[in-house]
């Protein structure tokens, strides 16, 4: 009596490439053998790459990464992704079974910041343009305390284009709200200020990060539906990018009055 | 059907008044005689025993002109009977006959207390004759005797119901452990179990050997594999109606048993010789201690159980009293830590009033119910489920434009408490008191000597707004008015106020939590049609076929999400199960043979949208875990210079059950790496019982000797095996411990039983 189906689910195929970087991994898991008796040599499969817009392809190679004695299979691939390209993976078994999956390049997107160097107080708007395939998570990012800290703004899905427009410490003060309120007791909250100011900052420079997904990645968070013939998975193609941007933080402003975050107010001097 | 209006719950409570009145003696020309039949050895009633009424100064000499059977309480009624000299004769196998002349009057009402002397030739068991108590034929009915129920080998001195009912073609259990039983095609939540007419829940002990009822204490069972009649109210699929059997009214006695399996003690006797009596009867399981010693396995569970019964005869008035606890507890599968345990509790009485004043006897039944489950892990409760409830039951017959009509109503209260974790994602942790009511009508009805009929109506109203309309019939047909031959066809519409909501995908967990339909919510209902034809040839020879057919509506099943996780969300699904049993049997004093082969097949149709992903056309068609489609049971049993030997072999093809789609690795592609990230590991589910398992198969034998040490003092003494050739029959695939889990294998055991009376 047969535990697995072994009719119908083949591999799962998870990756995710990016146009930007020279090698991309793509995760392959015979779904016939169970985690605790994957093993660490090498998968008995043919893994191909084809770019389906030129003809071009190529047979990626194993390498296996272990994370708590789990070997992972990650074939790896050194081609270069144009945009819209329509590319697909397929893996064949030993026995000539096969489980494949299609994926497209986004396009190019460009990236406006307005005005050039904006004071600390000066609004300003970030543009991510032509994303109208696929969607995009965008991050503002800068540097306190050699710790990066990040504000994430949300993907549109098949729109022309994403529009952030703030202040650069207005945006400061939310991010150290949402990650450092509860670091600091009601007395230091109430006299002493911790907020940092734009001058204060590691580097003047600023990030916009983007990640320009393909039209084939879901909104949801694991796949549970036969997508890929043969098997389950996600793939994809992606495009990730960071473009710098530099604050003024030459004129020290002091800092507004701070918002009371203490839930039963200040404690007595 | 289920429209509402506030004022519909109090009128159908005052219809159900109005209709309730005993008719006292206002009717006096009206004469009846009333006959209770009891044995002269311990004084208990006898059922089934034949009644023939001769008269004496008809125009033809000795004209048989009433003929009946007694019912369970020994009692039978004749009305009608005129100005003239009768004998009556009273028959029953193992007893002698017993005749009596009687006199009557215009108006006369007698009630006659019959004593039935044991004969010379007698048998250790009472082998019940074939007799009705249905006059509609036994379509849909499997009546069960003592003696059929101590021929089955089971690992205990003494024979248990729950391994009887597995030898039944349409019955259906899963496996050999989590004491659920499925019956042509009903799940278990649809299978109503009275004892003594008092509801309980879950009376199958773990270990599906055993229930509550063992051969010791049960008089007879009614199995109403469908069609039952418009008085069985509460369940869509089958009815299991348990007598127990009243304590010796003359003599105190008592025993104990001892197996490596179970051991059990007893005690009855006379509280006042012949008017009330008592039996208590309490067993526990020790195969949690010895079982691996005998079959090399690790048996992880325990259970017991008390029964016990007083029992009044009075001269107005009949009454029993019956108490029951069960306990189980343990693990399905013993390499996985997830405890099961639930107990049951029945406390109340029946009562029937019989005062000769009265124009038609009225019987009563009020009582208690209780049962709780749970499930975890050891030492600890992640989900429970609860309920109690309270009843009270009447049940009048009345006499209109000549024919006898049946009728009764009663009112229920019912209180479910469920605590509930993440299994049961769509349900929070519940608390809900349902006070419903529920009447029934109906009459036999006979067309002429040949052909009889029972129609009849039964209606349930809760007050979450169901309200059930369920018509019944049921026809019979002897083509020589004899019950050698007869066609019978039993149709009916059944209804539940409640539905049992269990992670049917996971055979290792037996979990069920019990729910009231909400106001929103169709009723859970089926429609039952069943046509037998039965053929007696000889005195012991029964051949019987039958042929069903049932549409069970809004039956919820387990969501199909492809990941197996512990969530359980439910769809309703409507099931069409049909098929036909063939029955043949030779009862012979000292020899027994049975043969039944069942053919059903059982499909469940829900809409995919409703069950989830992985499914791709609108409406998603299964075979449940329960559909067998073969089954076949041979037994024979036969008495050899004072042996007993039992022997069983079973064979069942394979079940549907779910294959796993693969073991995989996720990764979520938008914010994971597979260079830096591990991934989400997860099982999943193939297609939805995609596939069967190989087919079972089985041979129990036993062999058992009574040693009499004195006149009132025996010992039974009992070798035997369960599943003799040690066949590894497949229970279940553990999705979570990724094994096979299989039946018990090769059993053997010695018991010993005494006896002092």
């Amino acid at each position: 009596m047969e535990l697995i189906d072994e009719e119908t689910g083949l591999f799962s195929i998870y990756g995710a490439l990016d146009m930007n970087k020279e090698i991309n991994f793509i995760r392959i898991k015979d779904l016939n053998v169970p985690i605790e008796k994957m093993s660490d040599q090498p998968l008995d499969v043919e893994v191909v790459l084809e770019n389906l817009t030129d003809g071009t392809s190529e047979v990626l190679r194993d390498s296996v990464v272990i994370f708590d004695g789990v070997p992972t299979h990650n074939f790896y691939t050194t081609m270069e992704i144009p945009p819209r390209a329509e590319f697909r993976v397929t893996v064949t078994g030993e026995d000539g079974r096969t489980t494949s999956a299609m994926a497209t390049a986004p396009d190019l997107a460009d990236v406006h910041v307005q005005p050039e160097k904006p004071g600390c107080r000066t609004e300003l708007e970030v543009e991510i343009s032509s994303i109208e395939l696929g969607n995009v998570s965008s991050q503002i990012a800068l540097e306190y305390d050699d710790m990066e800290w990040g504000w994430r703004g949300y993907g549109r899905e098949f729109e022309e284009s994403v529009t952030h427009i703030f202040r650069p410490q207005q945006l400061l003060d939310q991010i150290w709200k949402d990650w450092a309120v509860d670091s600091f007791d009601c007395y230091v909250l109430c006299y002493e200020d911790p907020r940092p100011q734009c001058y204060q900052l590691d580097s003047d420079f600023w990030r916009v990060k983007y990640i320009h997904f393909g039209p084939d990645f879901d909104e949801g968070d694991l796949p549970e539906d036969l997508s890929i013939p043969g098997g389950i998975g996600e793939f994809g193609i992606i495009r990730t990018e960071v473009i710098p941007f530099q604050i003024d933080s030459s004129r020290i402003i002091p800092p507004r009055r701070l918002p009371i975050y203490c839930p039963n107010g200040c404690p007595p001097l | 059907m289920r429209t509402w209006r506030p004022c519909s719950f109090i009128g159908w409570i005052l219809l159900s008044i109005i209709l309730w009145f005993p008719g006292s003696s206002n009717a006096q020309e009206s004469s009846f005689l009333r006959i209770f039949v009891l044995s002269d050895d311990d004084g208990t009633p006898v059922s089934g025993a034949n009644i023939l009424i001769y008269n004496l100064d008809g125009q033809q000499e000795n004209e048989l002109v009433e003929a009946g059977v007694s019912d369970r309480n020994g009692f039978a009624e004749f009305r009608g009977m005129r100005s003239d000299r009768y004998l009556i004769k009273v028959r029953f196998i193992g007893f002698e006959t017993h005749e009596e002349i009687l006199r009557f009057q215009s108006g006369d009402r007698k009630e006659v207390r019959v004593f039935l002397k044991i004969s010379v030739e007698r048998f250790d068991d009472v082998v019940v004759e074939a007799q009705r108590e249905i006059a509609t034929g036994e379509v849909g009915v499997r009546r069960v005797s003592v003696t059929d129920i101590s021929r089955i080998p089971t690992p205990s001195p003494t024979g248990d119901l729950a391994s009887y009912l597995q030898t039944v073609p349409g019955v259906v259990s899963v496996g050999d452990r989590g004491g659920e039983l499925f019956i042509r095609g009903g799940t278990p939540d649809q299978n109503m179990v009275l004892v003594d007419n008092l509801p309980i829940i879950k009376p199958f002990h773990i270990s599906n050997l055993f229930s509550a009822f063992s051969d010791q204490t049960v008089r007879s069972v009614d199995l109403y594999a469908g069609g039952f009649p418009a008085e069985y109210l509460g369940g869509t699929s089958s009815v299991i109606d348990v007598q127990l059997r009243p304590g010796n009214m003359r003599e105190f006695g008592g025993g104990a048993a001892v197996s490596p399996v179970i051991v059990s003690m007893q005690i009855e006797g006379p509280i006042e010789k012949d008017r009330k009596s008592l039996l208590i009867n309490g067993r526990m399981s020790t195969i949690g201690r010895f079982g691996e010693t005998f079959s090399g396995e690790e048996i992880s569970y325990n259970f017991y159980d008390i029964v016990s019964r007083y029992t009044y005869q009075g001269d107005d008035f009949s009454c029993n009293v019956t108490g029951i606890y069960t306990s189980d507890e343990g693990l399905i599968n013993p390499n996985r830590d997830l405890q099961q345990s639930w107990s049951n509790r029945v406390l109340g009485s029946r009562c029937l009033y019989h005062d000769l004043n009265l124009e038609n006897t009225i019987e009563f039944t009020f009582g208690y119910t209780g049962y709780s489950s749970s499930e975890g892990p050891e030492n600890q409760i992640d989900r429970s489920s609860k309920t109690d409830q309270f009843y009270a039951n009447v049940g009048l017959e009345k006499e209109v434009l000549g024919q006898m009509i049946n009728y009764g109503f009663g009112i229920h209260y019912k209180e479910y408490r469920t605590s509930i974790d993440e299994r049961f994602t769509h349900l929070e942790s519940f608390k809900l008191s349902v006070p419903s009511g529920r009447f029934y009508l109906s009459s036999e009805i006979d067309l002429n000597n040949k052909i009889t009929i029972e129609p009849g109506v039964g209606s349930q109203i809760s007050s979450n707004n169901s309200v059930s309309l369920e018509p019944r019939f049921r026809i019979s047909y002897q083509p020589d008015g004899t019950d050698k031959q007869e066609f019978s066809i039993a149709l009916g519409r059944y209804n539940q106020l409640f539905s049992g909501i269990s992670d049917q995908r996971d055979a290792g967990t037996v979990f069920t939590v019990l729910k009231p339909v909400d106001n929103e919510e169709p009723l859970p209902s089926a429609v039952h049609g069943i046509a037998a034809y039965q053929q007696k040839m000889g005195r012991w020879f029964t051949a019987n076929v039958e042929g069903y057919i049932k549409h069970h509506k809004n039956t919820p099943i387990p969501k199909w999400t492809p990941e197996a996780r512990l969530e359980l969300e439910t769809a309703l699904a409507d099931g069409l199960a049909y098929g036909f049993d063939l029955r043949m049997e030779y009862e012979s004093p000292l020899f027994f043979a049975a043969f039944g082969y069942g053919w059903s097949k059982i499909n469940y149709e829900a809409s995919s949208g409703d069950l989830g992903a992985w499914i791709e056309d609108p409406v998603f068609e299964f075979s449940p875990a329960h559909d067998q489609r073969h089954s076949l049971n041979v037994m024979v049993s036969y008495d050899l210079a004072g042996f007993e030997t039992g022997v069983r072999w079973n064979y069942g093809s394979g079940r549907p059950y779910t294959k796993v789609f693969g073991f995989d690795m996720a990764l979520n592609m938008r914010l994971q790496d597979p260079l830096t990230d591990p991934g989400t590991a997860r099982t999943l589910y193939s297609e939805p019982y995609g596939s069967r398992q190989p087919v079972q198969h089985r041979l129990d034998v036993s062999v058992k000797r009574l040693f009499r040490i004195t006149s009132g003092a025996s010992v039974t003494a009992e070798v035997g095996a369960i599943n003799a050739y040690n066949r590894r029959n497949i229970f279940f695939l553990d999705l979570n411990t990724l094994e096979r889990v299989d039946q018990t294998p090769l059993l053997p055991y010695f018991s010993i039983k005494t006896r002092i009376n």
